[in-house]
């Protein structure tokens, strides 16, 4: 970026704090706006749609840097002319911006074959209302200099300091992308979806996914050479390219979209006991996606919590979960540091 | 003292025996390094702590193998060991006293035929029901041995290896000496007939010169080398004079002594040059007859095997595969123990003079034994002694023997090997 | 008053013989990886149970007596080594696979239990522990928690950070909190993410759960030797240009490879060799035996000398062996050798080479090359003799240059072996004062008195260690 434009967002920033607490609001800075959380405070909202410029992008590094409010759509199609890309694939194929997907903590469906997107968060240009503008992290793929500080802008909503830029981690895009499915018997998708592992590993994405009313969906999904799906298609049948990852259209109408993670040996319990939930499981990570009433998503974040599993919500109401007192002073000395004031929450 | 390769990699230290019992550093490979060089630079810093760490060193080899740097830890004990005396008793541990206290019998009973064959008749009486506990109370026999003793095999031939007449095989062959050793020679006697007619299955013509000596190693580990340097002075005479162009060892601990004689001796000394001769001759019993082709067994995979590498052989020799290419030959199943290059805590005589740690070590390798199988095979005899000293308090469990015994004993029962009744072999 | 109790009340915790005072004791522990700083703890305290590390931790913040945990003494950086007559907990004795839950595809394991353990106890049921750090036969996973721990495979399998799904830790205060679940996702704020890689300076770790991974199906081993160092680097750009993430790619170049075929496992190499590349394909059979195919073909066109196939498993572990011994092996060309590590960008490969090759020329010094290409993880080793006052101050010089050179090509003053006491003033080069400030807010956040590894990570900090003056004499 030039210095130019760094200067003028953290510049514009400390207006748009200073208007915020003199107005006594919580600021919140939104990307697209399909991830809110509801809040119980006043809220101003700040748009980084137009944030969108490109920073530094360099194919062979595998690393690429752009502005926060940039879509992920806009970036994939900017490295494909590399053959490279983000594999972020949400659940609910919504879009994200990239500041947006770190703030809220957004991950895909993809884990299992690129692992989680938090890993590939490698810097961050962040403005502050206590320390003004700074740096985390780096530009480069391997690096251990001072305290891993991006880690904990993931999924913190933005409460420690406004995300200007990114810096990622890319990679290679695989010559073919493949998927099969199956759909009936629970017991049955489970075998299959262990034969699966078996057969190959690792896949993209390995989801058993259930919505009610709806027949359980096993889909398989192969990121990688011709050859190998090749072989899979002997084995598992003709598959397509892209083939949908929910029996039924749309499914997010519901208060609460959610998203958490299992230990592997609850998987199948959980889809037995799921019952008014749209609700997809990667079966190689444990990771959860979906969607349900209010009352419903409480019942299951405490199932969850039940089962050493995680639970959060991506957007809807707060549902409130408690924090260890010990990680709560922890939080609140780097709030001090970070937003003395509490101008972002 | 020159230790200057050490660049405190640390690599060494999971593969210190004293370093995993205790988690300290000053009992790691590198720890002792850094004593050696602090002391080297200021001799007064020497205390009972240093000297504990020091002394505790088994001189197993472990941390030599797997430095980078090749950085002789165990030779610098050893050395360093080989100066204490001078200093004075002061810096003397416990156990190096021990030690010294053990020199002069050791030297008795190991030093020649008439010494070896007295060790021999006093182990075979150790095993009196009345007798026994009379002579593990001798005044030079050190109180752990009293444990040690019921480690050694219930029967103890009435004579030496050394005394047994091969017959001679037709045709012209190179012979091969067999050094027979001095533990070897008296308690483990029948395991060096098993190795003479192994070695002759493999069609070699085997010697055995009757001046061969011990090979000094215990007197080495101990501080002692003086001894070591004029017992080798024979061996090498033996050698050359025995016609043999190979030295065949069947213990572990003896081989890498005998590697290591030119070390003994100056560079301008003629000895040097004739260590240097023997150096080259000696091989390992296993190795050698691995390399010979000696016939493939059917499996009897009812027969489970765990093989315990001695430090001598795996550390020291890098042998580790031949003793399991044998066994496997021979037609038994193998079922590796974790940590079997770890040591057993006999290292030469460190179980009498170290009983604590050596108990220790003990404790963990039985852990370590699958639970299945019949037999541990180590191809040294202090291993054979320490491990055995444990499984005999269990009769229905494994035993301890030497990898050339399980092998002599499945060609014998295929029928490809005769004991001959004419041979001084007491059986 | 207290100040004088603190002693007697360790050993009521641990034991007398578990708290070493004796000199001679402390001395072998007044060093870890890192030669350049020599400094003795003022004890060293051996806990065998997480409630012995609160319980020694307690006593020690009440007498505000700082401290520090140690593994295997492993550190390249000075991360195990106490200043400022710090206490060290040796957690030697904390050594237990505790469980192994193949089902939720977790390890649970105590802090000092050493990295290649892991996967050797895993590996019978198809699995591995993923970062494999070259220390990896010696180095204690509580320290890879500390330092974020890297290794050749983590091109393709990430490092530390991404193998630990769970970690009870004990605070400055003694408190034991649990961080992390079994299903391996943050819940709230990041702060495992956090706390790995922290060197030591914000929390103990006393138990870790790791996520074991699958064994690839099938892997090819290949060796790549060539005649100039400039094509090898080339190579790797068009290998990751090519869309191939290997499981690792590894360069030595000819003074490396001459230590490590005097070391313990040579591979062979010809002696006129100027580089060598070791790279590793791994996954589902048909994508290696393709991806092999297309790596060998990228080599021939970067006129490489011979290609060369594993064959075996002993083979590829011997090739292993080699590289993972380099550092050690130092030793036989140089009394001495001084590591940096550093990360720059993998395109200026060729660029940075070149500029550590006139650094080398300019103080006249030598230097061998050995790293991991693939993420562009330099590692120069710097020989000298430590007898040569003048000699270790060219090379602490040229030390920093080359992370100057890292800083400037957009890179990273460290990839793996972290901060410690050796690079605390260097973290001025890459960050600037609110970066630093906002990281300082981290330490406060979580040790506001400074008590846990002082003297390392961030330069903020005071510092009034004693520190030797230079390299300790080898004679």
């Amino acid at each position: 970026m030039k210095r130019g434009s760094v200067e003028s967002r953290a510049n514009h920033l400390a207006a748009v704090f200073d208007q915020t607490r003199h107005d006594h609001h919580v600021l919140c800075v939104e990307g697209l706006g399909h991830r809110r959380r509801e809040s119980t405070r006043p809220v101003t909202v700040y748009k980084t749609a137009e944030w969108d410029r490109m920073i530094a992008y360099e194919p062979a590094d595998l690393t690429v840097t752009a502005e926060s409010g940039m879509r992920l759509s806009t970036l994939n199609a900017i490295l494909a002319e590399h053959d490279q890309w983000i594999p972020l694939w949400v659940a609910d194929d919504k879009e994200d911006t990239l500041g947006g997907a770190v703030s809220a903590g957004i991950d895909g469906l993809w884990q299992g074959g690129y692992g989680p997107f938090r890993d590939r968060i490698l810097g961050l240009r962040v403005v502050t209302p206590g320390l003004g503008a700074i740096e985390l992290g780096s530009h480069v793929v391997k690096n251990v200099a001072g305290y891993n500080v991006p880690r904990i802008f993931v999924g913190t909503r933005g409460a420690l300091g406004v995300i200007t830029a990114v810096t990622l981690k890319v990679s290679p895009r695989p010559p073919i992308c493949w998927s099969w499915v199956w759909e009936g018997d629970l017991s049955a998708l489970m075998r299959r979806a262990h034969e699966l592992r078996e057969l190959a590993w690792p896949w993209a994405a390995l989801t058993l996914s259930y919505q009610p009313g709806s027949e359980m969906r096993l889909r398989a999904e192969w990121h990688g050479r011709r050859e190998t799906v090749r072989y899979l298609v002997e084995n598992l049948g003709a598959g397509g390219h892209e083939l949908p990852l929910w029996t039924e259209g749309p499914w997010i109408d519901r208060a609460v979209v959610f998203k958490g993670a299992l230990p592997r040996r609850a998987m199948g319990e959980l889809l037995e006991w799921v019952d008014e939930a749209a609700l997809i499981i990667e079966w190689q990570t444990g990771r959860i996606f979906g969607s349900a009433s209010r009352s419903e998503a409480q019942r299951l974040a405490i199932w969850l919590g039940e089962h050493q599993g995680v639970f959060d919500v991506v957007s809807g109401p707060d549902l409130g979960i408690a924090m260890n007192p010990i990680l709560i002073d922890a939080w609140t000395r780097l709030k001090e540091a970070y937003d003395p004031e509490g101008i972002l929450g | 003292m020159d230790t200057g390769q050490c660049v405190h990699c640390g690599l060494c230290l999971p593969s210190c025996p004293t370093y995993v019992e205790t988690g300290l550093e000053g009992e790691s490979p590198r720890g002792r390094i850094f004593l050696l060089q602090r002391l080297h630079d200021d001799p007064s810093m020497l205390n009972a702590v240093t000297t504990e760490y020091l002394d505790d060193c088994l001189d197993c080899r472990a941390c030599e193998a797997v430095c980078p740097a090749h950085v002789p830890t165990g030779h610098l004990v050893e050395e360093w060991r080989a100066e204490t005396p001078r200093r004075g008793a002061e810096g003397d541990s416990p156990a190096l006293g021990g030690f010294r206290g053990l020199s002069r019998p050791l030297s008795f009973f190991l030093g020649s035929p008439k010494g070896l064959l007295w060790l021999q008749r006093l182990a075979r009486w150790s095993q009196w029901p009345v007798l026994g506990p009379w002579i593990t109370r001798l005044r030079f026999v050190p109180q752990p041995a009293r444990y040690l003793v019921r480690g050694i095999p219930q029967k103890i031939p009435k004579t030496l290896s050394r005394y047994r007449t091969l017959p001679s095989l037709e045709g012209s062959r190179t012979p091969v000496l067999l050094f027979v050793g001095c533990v070897m020679d008296t308690i483990y006697a029948d395991t060096n007939h098993h190795t003479e007619d192994l070695l002759a299955l493999a069609g070699t013509d085997v010697v055995l010169p009757l001046e061969q000596r011990c090979c000094g190693a215990l007197h080495m580990h101990g501080g002692d080398p003086a001894v070591t340097k004029s017992w080798a002075k024979e061996n090498i005479q033996a050698f050359e004079t025995s016609g043999a162009s190979v030295i065949v060892v069947n213990a572990a601990g003896c081989g890498t002594t005998l590697k290591e004689y030119a070390a003994l001796f100056d560079l301008a000394d003629p000895w040097h040059a004739r260590a240097q001769r023997f150096e080259a001759a000696v091989v390992d019993a296993t190795v050698f007859l691995s390399q010979c082709s000696l016939p493939t067994l059917a499996d009897s995979s009812d027969v489970h095997i765990t093989v315990h590498d001695p430090c001598h052989l795996a550390h020291a020799q890098g042998i580790r595969q031949e003793p399991r290419t044998l066994l496997k030959r021979a037609g038994y199943a193998l079922q590796e123990m974790a940590e079997s290059d770890l040591c057993c805590g006999s290292a030469g005589i460190y179980n009498l003079t170290h009983p604590d740690m050596a108990k220790k070590l003990l404790d963990r390798k039985i852990s370590h034994i699958p639970k299945t199988v019949a037999w541990v095979a180590a191809a040294n005899p202090g291993c054979l002694m320490q491990i055995q000293s444990r499984l005999c308090e269990d009769p229905k469990g494994p035993g301890a023997v030497h990898p050339l015994d399980l092998v002599w004993n499945a060609y014998r029962q295929a029928g490809l090997i005769h004991p001959n009744p004419d041979g001084l072999v007491s059986r | 008053m207290r100040q004088q109790n603190w002693l007697e009340d360790l050993k009521k915790i641990v034991g007398v013989r578990n708290v070493l005072t004796d000199p001679m004791a402390l001395l072998p522990y007044s060093y870890d990886g890192y030669t350049l700083v020599e400094s003795t703890p003022r004890a060293v305290v051996l806990p065998q149970s997480r409630d012995e590390v609160a319980a020694v931790v307690k006593i020690l913040a009440r007498a505000e007596i700082p401290f520090l945990a140690r593994g295997a003494g492993t550190s390249l950086s000075g991360g195990a080594t106490a200043l400022e007559g710090a206490v060290i907990l040796h957690l030697s004795r904390m050594n237990h696979i505790l469980e192994i839950d193949v089902e939720n595809e977790v390890v649970v394991v105590e802090p000092g239990v050493v990295n290649v353990h892991i996967t050797k106890a895993v590996e019978p049921y198809g699995y591995f522990y993923a970062p494999d750090p070259s220390s990896q036969q010696a180095c204690t996973i509580g320290g890879n928690f500390a330092e974020n721990s890297g290794g050749p495979h983590c091109l393709k399998y990430g490092v530390t950070v991404n193998h630990i799904v769970a970690a009870e830790v004990v605070t400055v205060d003694g408190d034991v909190v649990m961080l992390g679940n079994l299903a391996g996702e943050i819940d709230g704020p990041d702060w495992l993410g956090l706390l790995i890689g922290s060197e030591g300076t914000l929390v103990i770790a006393t138990k870790l759960w790791l996520r074991l991974t699958k064994q690839p199906a099938s892997s090819q081993t290949i060796l790549a030797l060539f005649d100039e160092v400039d094509e090898a680097s080339r190579a790797v750009s068009a290998i990751v240009a090519a869309g191939i993430i290997p499981a690792a790619l590894e360069m030595m170049d000819q003074l490396a490879i001459d230590a490590v075929e005097r070391g313990p496992y040579p591979v062979g190499y010809p002696a006129d060799l100027r580089a060598v590349l070791l790279i590793e394909v791994d996954g589902e059979r048909h994508e290696v035996l393709e991806t092999a195919r297309e790596v060998e073909e990228i080599l021939h066109s970067h006129r490489v000398r011979e290609v060369r196939l594993a064959r075996t498993s002993e083979e590829k572990t011997r090739w292993w062996a080699n590289r993972k011994t380099a550092f050690g092996a130092m030793g036989l060309i140089s009394p001495q050798y001084y590591v940096q590590d550093g990360v720059i960008p993998r395109s200026q490969l060729p660029e940075a080479l070149a500029r550590i090759a006139a650094i080398a020329k300019r103080y006249d010094i030598r230097i061998a090359n050995v790293f991991h290409a693939g993420d562009g993880n330099l590692h120069p080793l710097l020989l000298y003799d430590g007898r040569d006052p003048q000699m270790v101050q060219r090379v602490i010089q040229a030390g920093s240059d080359i992370l100057a050179v890292c800083v400037e090509l957009g890179g990273s003053i460290t990839g793996e072996h972290g901060v410690g006491i050796e690079k605390i003033e260097d973290m001025r080069r890459q960050f600037g004062e609110g970066d630093l400030k906002a990281q300082a807010a981290v330490k406060t956040a979580w040790d506001s008195e400074g008590l846990l590894n002082p003297g390392k990570l961030l330069p903020t900090a005071p510092r009034c260690h004693e520190t030797g003056s230079g390299p300790v004499k080898r004679d």
